[in-house]
This record gives C-alpha cells, sequence and structure tokens, in this order.
C-alpha cells in the first residue's frame, strides 16, 4: 500500500539571478512499512526534500500526498497536527528542547496533541531506547548518542505514519551509530512503520530496502535493494 | 599583525551583533542625556527659573536696612557676597504735581547705578539718574494724571510722616494692615506704603522734616518698582547715589536709625553655604532683612532651608534612580549576551588569553560604547534642555505667576567644565559598575566550559511534572521548565521588568513624597472651605450692621442665585488645657524635647504651658450643611442644631510641628511635624467650658458649648479642608450659636470674633452688583473683602508643579532606558529561544499553542519581576521614608499602591507585547 507519494516536487530559494534550484521535478512513491535511504552529495536536495516531505518546508511546485492527503493543501495549524500524529522527524543534531528532560522530550508531540501520556508505553520506549537511567536528566547531561537515542524515542512514541531521518548518525562515532541504526530498523520492522533516511554512510543506505540517489535536486537513481519486509 | 587581538575580536563581536549593540548605545547616550538634564539642565534650568523670578522683584538676593559703615565693610567681605550696591530711603516729599488727593507724596530713594538693575526699574521714557541732580518718576504718578514730564524740576524738603490719635471718644484706631494701633494722643511713625487720609476725626497726620532738601531734573519716567503700593500716598521716585547722599545723617532709611544705608547684595550661589542666612543675621544684628526668596529658591539657597532640601533631595534621587536604571540596563546586557561572548572568550582563552584580558574585552566593549555615547548624549542632553525651555518659556513664567517672560533674552544653555565633568564622572562611574560584574564572572571561567557552553549546568535531576501537564498541557510544562530550568535567560527579562516597575513606583512615590514636603513645610491658608459652586466671595471683619446691611441687598439681588454663610473665629474661643487630649499633649511634650535639646517631662510641661489657657477656633456652618456633616459623622444632629443650649462638632485630626509651635529664643534640634489624631479626648455628651473674651467688657464670658460629635477631616473634606498648620481643636457651630458667639466675641461694632464668609452664586439676571461690590473691596476704609474664590498659585504650588514637570520628564526619559533594558533583554531571550521555537513547530505546535506557551511564559516571568519589584521597591521605599523622616520629620506618606499595581500592569502590558512584537519578527 502506497503511504507517501511526492508528484513534481521542485524548491527554489531566491528570486531572480541569486535563485537557488534546490530540487527539480522530484517524483517518487514510498510504499507502507518500506525502508528507504536517500543519498547524495552535500548540496544535492536531500533535507531540503526531507523537510518537504515532514511538512516543515513547503515545495515550490508539486506536492506530497500522505496516507491520500495533501499535506501542503493544508493550512499552517492543520499540518501541525497532521506532523505531531503522522510523522516522526529525527535530526543530525538531535534538536531536543534543552529545558525537558528525557521523558518530557519524548512525549512532547504526543502532548502538544492535547492527550494524556501513557506511562506505560512511556517505560516502555525508555527502555527499549536504552535511557531508563537517565530519563530526568537534561539534554545537556546526556552524551550524543543518548541524546539522538531520545530524538529517535519522540519520533517512536506517537505510532507515526512515517519516520524521517535527516543524517541520525551524522554526529556520531561509529558504535553509536550503529546503535542507533538498529533501534530504527527494530522499529520499522516491528512496528511496520515506514522509515526514510537520509545518509552519507553507504553501510547504513545499504541495510535500507531501497535507495534513492539525488544529485542537484534531480532523482539519478533509484533502486531496490531488497524486497519490502525482507530481513537482513 | 592586530595590536590586541581581544580589542580586535571584541569589534568584530559587536559589528556582528549591530542590534543588541545599538540598543545598548543607545541606552547609554540616554544615560548621559539624563545625567546632562540633571546636571547641566538643573543649572540652566534654576537659572532661567532666577531670571523669571527676578521678574517680580528683581534679581537681588538680600537686602539688609540701616546698616552702618562697619557692617557694610564686613558684609562686603564676606567671599560669598559677589557685588554689593548701596541705597537710601530719603523719605517723602510733597509733589505738587500731583492730580490725585490721595497721593499727595513722592517717595524719594536714592540708587547707586546697579540697583536700578537689580531693582527691576524699567524705564518708559527718558533715561536714568547719573548723579544726583537727576530723578525718575514712576509712571503711576503719569497715569494718575500728574502734570510733569522729563526734563522739568522737582523741589523736595523731605520729612517722616507720622500720626497722632486725636478723637478722645472713638478710641483707638487699629491699622490692621501696617500694624499699628493707635490711642489718642499717641503719635506713631508710618511706613512710605501708608495711605494719605487727610483730615479725619480719628487722627492727625504729622510731617517732621529731615532737613535735607534738593533739587532734581526729572530725568524719565519708570514702570510702577514691584515695592509701590498704589494705595501708597506717595508715588516712587528714584535718584542717584553718590557720596553726598550716603553722608547725609538723617533718619530716613526704612530701619529709622542714623548714618545708615542699605545695602542690597548678589550672591554668589556657588560657594554659599548652607548657614549664611544665620552669618548675615549676625553681622547685620537688629537690622532688617529680606530675602529674595523667589529668587533664592530655585538655586537651593532660600533662606528658608527646607526648599534647599527639596531641590538637594530631588537632585539626589535622581541621580540614584538614573544610575540604577543604566547600571541594570548594561548589565542586563552584559548577562543576556553571556553564553555567545563566553564562547569566543574561550576560544580565546584556549589559545591563551587570560582571565584579566577576558575582563578587559567586556570593559572594552562598555568603553567603546561610553566613548561615542558621551559625547552625543551629552551635546544631545544640550538639545534637549534647550528644546524644553522653549516649550517651557512661558509656563515657567506662569508657574511663578509672572507673564512678561517676553522680557527675557532667549535661553542659553548654562554650561560649566564643572557640571561637564560630573556627568562624565558619573557616566563612566555607572559603566564601571554595570560592567564590573560580567567582567569578573566571565574572567572566572575556564576554555572548556565556555566553549561547550555549559557555564551554568550542575548534573541535578528534573522530574517530569504531571500536575503541571494535567493543569496547564503540553505549553503550561514547556513555560514552567522554560522559566525554572533555563534560568538567565528569563531573569533578565524579569529583572529588566522589574526595573521597569521599580522606577515607576519610585518615582511616583518620590512625587508624593515632593509633594508632602513642600505641602507640610510651606505655609498655607488654614481653613479652605469648598467652594466650586461658587462664583465670589464676599469676606467681612466680623458681623457688623454694615455687613448684615451688605448681606440683605445681596440676598434680595435679583442677579444672586444662592449665598452660602460661613464663620470663621481663628483664636475666638479659650479652654482650659484639658480640653486638649493626651496626644496633644504628648507630641507638645516633644517639640519642646527638641527645642530645648533634651527629654522634656511631661511635668514640665504641664508647669509651662498646661496651666495656661488654650485657643479653640471656631466654624460657623450654614445649618444645611451643618446636618449633613452632623449625619455623616453620626453626630446627635437634634443637639448640634440646637439654638437654645450651644453645642458644637469637634473636629478630630490637628497638625503640630517645631515650625507651627515655636519656642522663642531656641532653635530645635530637627523640624517635627506631628499629626495628631485625637485633639480632644472628649466625646459625645461631654461640655466644653468655652470662654470668649467680650471686648466691651474687658472680661472673659463663660459660655459651655456640649460636644455633639467627633469628625475627621475625612469625613469633612468635601464641604472643608484644614491647613497644615492647624494646631488647634476646631469647634463647628450652627447659625445661632456663632450668631452667638459673634455677639459676645465681636463687641459693640460686631468687627471681632467671628469674620464671616459669603459665598456667592450668580444666576443669568443682568446685575451691577459685581461691579459695586468690586468697588466696596477697592475702596480703602472698607471692612470688606470681595475677590473670586479658589487657589491662588504661590511660591509653593509653583514649586510643587516644576516638581511635577521634572518627574514626569524624568519618568519618559528612564522609562525609555527600561524599555530599551527590556527590549534588548526580550530580544536576547527570544534570540536563544529560536532554535527551541523551530524544534516546536518540527514536532507539531500549532501558532494558537506557541501564543499560549508565549503567554504562559510571560505571566512566569510577570510574575518573578512583580515578586522582585515589591521587594526591591519595598526595601527604597522604607529607605526613602527612613530618610526623609530623618530630614523632615515624621511625614506621612502611605505606600502608592494604586500607582504601584498601575506600574505592574503597565509593566505587564509592555512585557506581553514587546514578546509577542520580537517573536513574530524572530518567527517570519
Amino acid at each position: 500500500m502506497e503511504i507517501l507519494r511526492c508528484e513534481h516536487l521542485s524548491k527554489i530559494y531566491g528570486s531572480g539571478d541569486t535563485s537557488v534550484r534546490a530540487l527539480d521535478d522530484v517524483s517518487f512513491s514510498v510504499e507502507a512499512g518500506e525502508f528507504v535511504s536517500i543519498v547524495g552529495p552535500s548540496g544535492s536536495g536531500k533535507s531540503t526534500l526531507l523537510h518537504i516531505l515532514g511538512g516543515v518546508d513547503r515545495p515550490t511546485e508539486g506536492r506530497v500526498m500522505i496516507g491520500g492527503t495533501d499535506i501542503h493543501s493544508l493550512n499552517e495549524n492543520k499540518l501541525a497536527v497532521f506532523r505531531r500524529r503522522q510523522i516522526g522527524l529525527i535530526y543530525q543534531f538531535y534538536n531536543l528542547l534543552p529545558v525537558l528532560n528525557v521523558d518530557e522530550n519524548i512525549v512532547l508531540p504526543h502532548l502538544l496533541d492535547g492527550r494524556k501520556y501513557d506511562q506505560e508505553r512511556l517505560d516502555l520506549v525508555v527502555e527499549r531506547m536504552g535511557l531508563t537511567d537517565r530519563r530526568n536528566n537534561l539534554p545537556s547531561q546526556l552524551s550524543g548518542g543518548q541524546q539522538q537515542r531520545v530524538s529517535i524515542g519522540r519520533a517512536l512514541y506517537n505510532h507515526p505514519a512515517i519516520i524521517l531521518a535527516d543524517e541520525p548518525t551524522g554526529n556520531l562515532d561509529r558504535k553509536n551509530g550503529e546503535e542507533i541504526v538498529r533501534l530504527l530498523k527494530q522499529s520499522n520492522r516491528s512496528q511496520k512503520q515506514t522509515l526514510l533516511i537520509i545518509t552519507h554512510d553507504e553501510s547504513i543506505a545499504l541495510q535500507a530496502d531501497r535507495m534513492i540517489s539525488i544529485e542537484d535536486g534531480h532523482i539519478t537513481r533509484d533502486e531496490r535493494i531488497r524486497v519490502t519486509g525482507g530481513g537482513m | 599583525m592586530r595590536k590586541n587581538v581581544v580589542f580586535y575580536v571584541t569589534r568584530q563581536y559587536m559589528k556582528q551583533n549591530k542590534g543588541r549593540t545599538f540598543v545598548t548605545f543607545i541606552g547609554i547616550v540616554f544615560m548621559v542625556i539624563l545625567m546632562t538634564g540633571v546636571f547641566i539642565g538643573k543649572d540652566t534650568g534654576i537659572g532661567y527659573l532666577e531670571e523669571i523670578a527676578s521678574l517680580k522683584d528683581g534679581k537681588w538676593h538680600v537686602s539688609i536696612y540701616g546698616v552702618t559703615e562697619e557692617m557694610c565693610g564686613e558684609v562686603q567681605s564676606l567671599p560669598y557676597v559677589r557685588e554689593t550696591a548701596r541705597s537710601k530711603g530719603y523719605g517723602a516729599t510733597e509733589f505738587e504735581q500731583s492730580a490725585n488727593d490721595e497721593r499727595p507724596y513722592l517717595n524719594v530713594k536714592a540708587y547707586e547705578p546697579a540697583c536700578f538693575d537689580w531693582m527691576n526699574i524699567h524705564l518708559t521714557e527718558g533715561r536714568l539718574p547719573e548723579n544726583e541732580q537727576e530723578i525718575v518718576i514712576s509712571r503711576s504718578a503719569i497715569d494718575d494724571g500728574a502734570k510733569i514730564q522729563t526734563g522739568d524740576w522737582i523741589d523736595a524738603r523731605f520729612f517722616q510722616r507720622s500720626i497722632t490719635g486725636i478723637n478722645a471718644e472713638a478710641g483707638g484706631t487699629i491699622f490692621p494692615f501696617f500694624g499699628i494701633e493707635l490711642e489718642y494722643g499717641e503719635t506713631k511713625a508710618v511706613p512710605e506704603s501708608f495711605p494719605y487720609y487727610g483730615e479725619n476725626e480719628s487722627f492727625r497726620e504729622n510731617v517732621e522734616y529731615t532737613g535735607k532738601t534738593g533739587r532734581y531734573q526729572v530725568v524719565g519716567i519708570i514702570e510702577a518698582p514691584s515695592y509701590e503700593d498704589s494705595g501708597a500716598a506717595g508715588y516712587t521716585a528714584v535718584t542717584g547715589l553718590g557720596d553726598d547722599g550716603l553722608q547725609i545723617t538723617a533718619s530716613s532709611d526704612n530701619s529709622g536709625t542714623k548714618d545708615t544705608c542699605n545695602l542690597t547684595m548678589l550672591l554668589d550661589l556657588e560657594v554659599l553655604p548652607l548657614d549664611y542666612a544665620m552669618e548675615l543675621r549676625n553681622i547685620a544684628y537688629g537690622c532688617e532683612m529680606d530675602f529674595n526668596d523667589y529668587v533664592l529658591a530655585f538655586s537651593a539657597n532660600a533662606s528658608e532651608s527646607t526648599l534647599n532640601m527639596v531641590i538637594r533631595y530631588m537632585t539626589v534621587v535622581f541621580v540614584v534612580l538614573i544610575m540604577g536604571a543604566s547600571v541594570l540596563l548594561i548589565y542586563n546586557v552584559f548577562n543576556i549576551s553571556f553564553q555567545e561572548r563566553s564562547r569566543y572568550l574561550g576560544m580565546l582563552c584556549s589559545v591563551g588569553a587570560t582571565g584579566r584580558q577576558k575582563r578587559s574585552s567586556i570593559y572594552y566593549e562598555s568603553f567603546c560604547l561610553l566613548i561615542f555615547a558621551l559625547p552625543t548624549g551629552i551635546l544631545g542632553g544640550m538639545g534637549i534642555i534647550r528644546l524644553a525651555m522653549l516649550v517651557f518659556r512661558p509656563l515657567l513664567g506662569m508657574m511663578v505667576g509672572i507673564q512678561e517672560v517676553d522680557r527675557l533674552s532667549p535661553v542659553s544653555v548654562r554650561i560649566s567644565w564643572e557640571n561637564i565633568a560630573a556627568v562624565i564622572l558619573v557616566s563612566v562611574l555607572t559603566v564601571l559598575i554595570s560592567a564590573w560584574l560580567p567582567a569578573r564572572k566571565i574572567g572566572k571561567i575556564g576554555p572548556i566550559e565556555c566553549i561547550r557552553g555549559n557555564v551554568e549546568k550542575k548534573s541535578r535531576q528534573y522530574a517530569m511534572r504531571p500536575s503541571v501537564i494535567r493543569r496547564f498541557g503540553a505549553e503550561g510544562m514547556l513555560a514552567g521548565n522554560m522559566l525554572t530550568r533555563q534560568k538567565r535567560r528569563p531573569r533578565s527579562v524579569a529583572v529588566s521588568a522589574a526595573v521597569f516597575m521599580i522606577i515607576l513606583i519610585v518615582t511616583v512615590y518620590g512625587t508624593r513624597t515632593v509633594h508632602e514636603i513642600i505641602d507640610v513645610k510651606i505655609d498655607r491658608a488654614s481653613l479652605d472651605i469648598r467652594s466650586e459652586d461658587y462664583d465670589y466671595l464676599l469676606g467681612s471683619c466680623g458681623y457688623s450692621a454694615e455687613y448684615d446691611a451688605l448681606k440683605e441687598e445681596i440676598l434680595n439681588d435679583p442677579g444672586v442665585e444662592k449665598v452660602s454663610e460661613w464663620g470663621e473665629g481663628m483664636f475666638t474661643g479659650q479652654v482650659p488645657a484639658s480640653v486638649y487630649g493626651r496626644e496633644y499633649w504628648e507630641a507638645v511634650r516633644e517639640i519642646f524635647s527638641l527645642y530645648y535639646h533634651r527629654d522634656v517631662s511631661e511635668e514640665e510641661v504641664r508647669q509651662e504651658d498646661m496651666q495656661y489657657k488654650q485657643v479653640v477656633n471656631i466654624l460657623a456652618v450654614p445649618d444645611e450643611c451643618l446636618r449633613k456633616i452632623g449625619e455623616r459623622a453620626g453626630a446627635d444632629v437634634g443637639r448640634l442644631m440646637d439654638t437654645e443650649h450651644p453645642a458644637a462638632l469637634v473636629v478630630k485630626e490637628g497638625v503640630i510641628s517645631t515650625d507651627t509651635y515655636r519656642i522663642s529664643e531656641t532653635e530645635p534640634e530637627h523640624y517635627r511635624i506631628f499629626r495628631i489624631e485625637n485633639m480632644s479626648d472628649l466625646g459625645p455628651g461631654d461640655e466644653i467650658p468655652l470662654e470668649l473674651y467680650d471686648p466691651d467688657q474687658e472680661k472673659n464670658v463663660n459660655m459651655p458649648v456640649e460636644v455633639a460629635g467627633n469628625i475627621s477631616e475625612e469625613l469633612l473634606s468635601d464641604y472643608v479642608t484644614f491647613g497644615n498648620d492647624n494646631q488647634y481643636v476646631w469647634l463647628l457651630v450652627n447659625a445661632d450659636v456663632s450668631r452667638k458667639i459673634a455677639r459676645i466675641a465681636g463687641g459693640r461694632e460686631g468687627t471681632a470674633g467671628l469674620s464671616p464668609m459669603l459665598f456667592i452664586k450668580q444666576n443669568e439676571e443682568p446685575t451691577d452688583l459685581i461691579g459695586r461690590l468690586e468697588k466696596l473691596n477697592d475702596r480703602e476704609d472698607s471692612y470688606f473683602a470681595f475677590a473670586r474664590p479658589g487657589y491662588q498659585k504661590d511660591l509653593i504650588g509653583s514649586l510643587a508643579e516644576i516638581a511635577d514637570i521634572l518627574l514626569g520628564c524624568f519618568v519618559v526619559l528612564t522609562s525609555v532606558i527600561c524599555l530599551l533594558n527590556l527590549f534588548n533583554s526580550i530580544r536576547g531571550w527570544r534570540d536563544e529561544s529560536r532554535q527551541d521555537i523551530e524544534v516546536l513547530y518540527s514536532v507539531g505546535m500549532t501558532k494558537e499553542q506557541m501564543n499560549r506557551l508565549l503567554l504562559y511564559e510571560c505571566l512566569g516571568i510577570f510574575l518573578r519581576a512583580v515578586l522582585l519589584a515589591g521587594v526591591c521597591a519595598g526595601f527604597l521605599y522604607l529607605m526613602i521614608q527612613a530618610g526623609v523622616k530623618t530630614i523632615f520629620g515624621n511625614l506621612r506618606i502611605p505606600f502608592p499602591a494604586a500607582g504601584a499595581a498601575l506600574s505592574a500592569a503597565l509593566a505587564g502590558v509592555v512585557l506581553v507585547l514587546i514578546t509577542i512584537l520580537v517573536h513574530r519578527k524572530i518567527s517570519f
């Protein structure tokens, strides 16, 4: 079942002579539960694509359909609600709120939705992320790997339809990086969550079901590495 | 290569943060402007006010009458006496050219050249006298039709005037305006302002020739000098004073002593000691002395020391508040940018920069800004002073009751090196204090802490608070955590908001304090009857037959809508000391202690004062009014309105101070005022053994009065207010009782005891009543005074208004600093929150939620600011009150709760508005 489809996405920054075309007529679709890696050199438009898919940026042209909804046709408020319910975003620099402890950062999107958090689920996520003994710490009191695990916990807690990860291991050492990828894959498999990951690391990209290569805002290659749902 | 890489990096940092640097710069500029306003503006304003005030009575500072040559020499040798000029009063001479029968004389004075300028002698034609044979004459003589012009000659034979009582049957004659009581057969000298009565049955006017004669040519006509009384028997004429004039030995000056002259002087106000008045009095012992308080008051050198104190007090308060606000502004800026700054300084530190170099970065930045802010601020301040003076010019004239400000030269800013130095010194000091704390802090932290930016991180645990989430949602949790876990950012904002509130609260309190000081220290009308509903007031010396006739005429006049008759009896009654209560006598005992510089016992007070009868004042109130007042006081109205058995309502409060309760030949330790809550301990049903002096029988007559009730000044305030010198018990009585009192105390003529006041309200009917009453008022022999009721502006009113304007300007300018401070803090806070906002949006926060979060945060910051402001303002309030009490006595200045609430509300609104504004700018 198709969960995500983008059609003729273009993104132009600036105007006139100084304008930069970050994305140029990008179209592809992703099946539910699929693990897709997006690779490409720096400045190729990977992060722009991810931000547009995550609804934090808007395309200049084209549309993004998630679960049949054209997310950019939604107004700011509806898009925000859609984002917190359907999308889990993971960034290279974790983007945690420095004033919230581990637990609070994890349940934040849920709380923003005005819902009561489920303590059992929180305990489960914290445990899965290996943060049980750090749950009352602020991000500044955590290592990079721990912070990224909080960030993943936050993305997973709400059972989003899609998880979008932007270089999640880019700021981590190999051991921590592998651990993060393991957690993401585990979630992809056990929860059947769709996972799109941007990475420079070829070994991580090759663990995906499908790999999309981008250069200068164009998709240059879209190859299936293994059948969806297949294990390594 | 750069000579100093730390300074270079600091400059680059300043360039990168242009917005914040600019706002800080503007803040420092405003501080310098305010300091310039305080130091240079004060001098300019006071100088200008002196010039305006000099239009009233002249620019002289002190005049001493009847001084000897020795005294002159001694006064002239004083270091603070800048210039002196002598004058003499030659006395009166016949003025044959006069066309006014009531003004048949010329009062001739001789001035040294400087006196013409100092005494405001303004020519309307001709020129001023250049020698002792030339004279100028008052324009009032010409206006009255005197046949004289420039070029004419006047032959003078000077004399002194006196009067002798000639009517044995009429008894004594009183001249209340001149303080003369003349008995039959008695001869008394009269001053030059004494009117000419011609032939009359009561007294005869005598002239005693002094032996001085002169022949003077009229060389000019002058405007009537301020000291010329239009009711005086003589017009003013002034001639030149030379050695010949000074050598005369006739008793012709004001003091009446021989071989003397009058010495007028300008003082050097810069070096004037506090006790100069005392020193002058000691030198010219026994001589009459005048201080031109109008001029001196504005340079804080008035003979009345309280005015000096008010001006000095205000100057100190202004400087301290400006410094306080500025220190917080600059400190806050450095504190806000602490983290960013610590990073680049940490990098420098990691390559070998020492703590001193790090500190120097902060000092360098602050002094870089100051070096440009100083000239900008001083020049800007001067511009603002000049502009303000131009705007205020007519207003200042109005304040001191002088309209002729057009005569003054254009306003010029008074710049002195001392004042410029003071501005620079205080500004540098302010910046130094502001930069010192952050510099000290940043000098101590190590490179790793700096670079990692976790200077203040502690490894403590932060538990989730489900109750907060349940009650306030995610926004409440976020706001709470942002305020409690990230203290530095919101703390800066809270401090800025608190400073804003503190400045407003303290200024409101300062304004009230200054008003109170002015109010209690300066004599005001003892009694003020609320007369807004009435157009005119007719006052009479007593309930005489003439008054009754006049009242009847007024009542019957078709142009009169209504009248209201009150009666004032100051010192009318006497009572035993026991009528005055314990609280009153305790205050008297303390005043005795202050005067005798020791703890005086109750027994001593009893011996010295309590054995005598005490004064009570009577206020006759219109019946209808008294009934309402009685009801309001909960008094026995039936008894109060009883026409057979006198009863009175006793006013509870009173005020005595070391000024109003004076003990002669000694000075109190310091000024002190006592507000008495209960002047008398008598209550309803008690009897006051009132005694009234019957001038016909020449003895006291008993008239016991029952207390119908007691009333507070507050309950009375809709009808009547009492002055701050109200040191006696007031008895409010009805119209019939007042008539009874008037019959006894007023004597046969009815011209003493109680003074009726008839308030008149006109209707639309045309009538000549007002014209007739005005003419009656103008008559010299009139026992009536007719005027519009209401507040008359005086020096004190002017001072209060000037204080208001200055405090208003101060609030505006200081508020600008505070607002800049607040803006800077909020911008710093929101700038640092930028990434958090992006994260929150990315995890699905809506704009409404963001706005709610902002409001929660503002609310938290506001509450913190209120708490801080409450503590600081409370502390300042206690400090100021203690200081004011020490200096001025126990003034009662309540905490300005309404002003504080308003300040807090204002600060809250400003906080929210700026936050929303800055947030929108950052978000979009």
